[in-house]
């Protein structure tokens, strides 16, 4: 099983295989309260982040060029995008995410991918 | 939060206003800022929102890119308050090769020209929504 992300926005979907050690998933959750007052987890977010390096060609399997990348930027509205894992990413997953690319570096360029979704897919 | 994405041509319509042979290498990024929002419902859920879109792209191209300015003076001198215009931003990976189109918006131009390197840098602040 191949260590990959998939990411999918409506019709749109695409696998990538991260940078090693370039995936973080966790954090963002809605907190309240806190010191005097008791705490409370009001919400569980699945946030998460990758870093992938862009290709000028759809490689074997994965879709890593910026065409495609755009392709599953959220536009304006309701978070819309599903994230899931397989291989060494199989726990990751995340629904309903607001997702963002930022491409950086002149020759070799890598997109980090960013997500911010919550535990359920929309119904 | 934002998205940031390169390009090197600039278009207007079908015209090409900036071609990737112009572009200083790496310099053209547009970035896309989210209006995001999340609000947490009673069964535990977040949920995320993106109320609009911000675009804003710089580059830099070699030669004198004025004429490109949002109401630029005419020959005559003449200027006008104006509204932004509606550019292409696209990115040409290969010689000859077909542009990936990365975003159009609505934009003011304005360029700074500098004479000592012949260069211009160009930003562009722009509107998601066109009127």
């Amino acid at each position: 099983m191949p260590d990959t992300l998939t990411f999918t926005r409506g019709s749109t979907s695409i696998t990538v295989s991260p940078i090693p050690g370039t995936v973080r998933v966790g954090g963002g959750h809605d907190d309240r309260g806190g010191g005097t007052i008791p705490s409370a987890r009001a919400g569980i977010a699945l946030n998460g982040s990758c870093e992938i390096v862009v290709t000028a060609a759809t490689a074997a399997n994965l879709q890593h060029t910026v065409a495609e990348i755009l392709s599953v930027v959220s536009e304006v509205g309701e978070g819309d995008v599903e994230v899931s894992g397989d291989g060494r990413y199989a726990g990751i997953q995340s629904h309903a995410a607001l997702l963002d690319a930022t491409i950086q570096g002149d020759s070799v360029q890598t997109a980090a991918i960013s997500w911010k979704g919550t535990a359920k897919a929309r119904a | 939060m934002a998205c940031t994405f390169p390009f090197n041509q600039v278009k207007r319509g079908s015209a090409v206003l900036i071609p990737p042979a112009a572009f200083v290498y790496g310099s053209g990024s547009i970035s896309v800022k989210g209006d995001d929002s999340a609000v947490t419902t009673a069964d535990g859920l977040i949920h995320n929102y993106r109320n609009a879109i911000t675009p804003e792209a710089s580059c830099e191209a070699r030669g004198d890119y004025r004429s490109l300015d949002t109401a630029a003076p005419d020959d005559a001198g003449n200027v006008w308050p104006t509204l932004p215009e509606e550019l292409t931003f696209e990115l040409v990976q290969t010689p000859d090769g077909s542009p990936t189109a990365i975003r159009t918006f609505s934009g003011i131009v304005s360029v700074e020209y500098d004479t000592r390197e012949n260069k211009s840098t160009i930003s562009i602040s722009g509107c998601a929504a066109s009127y």
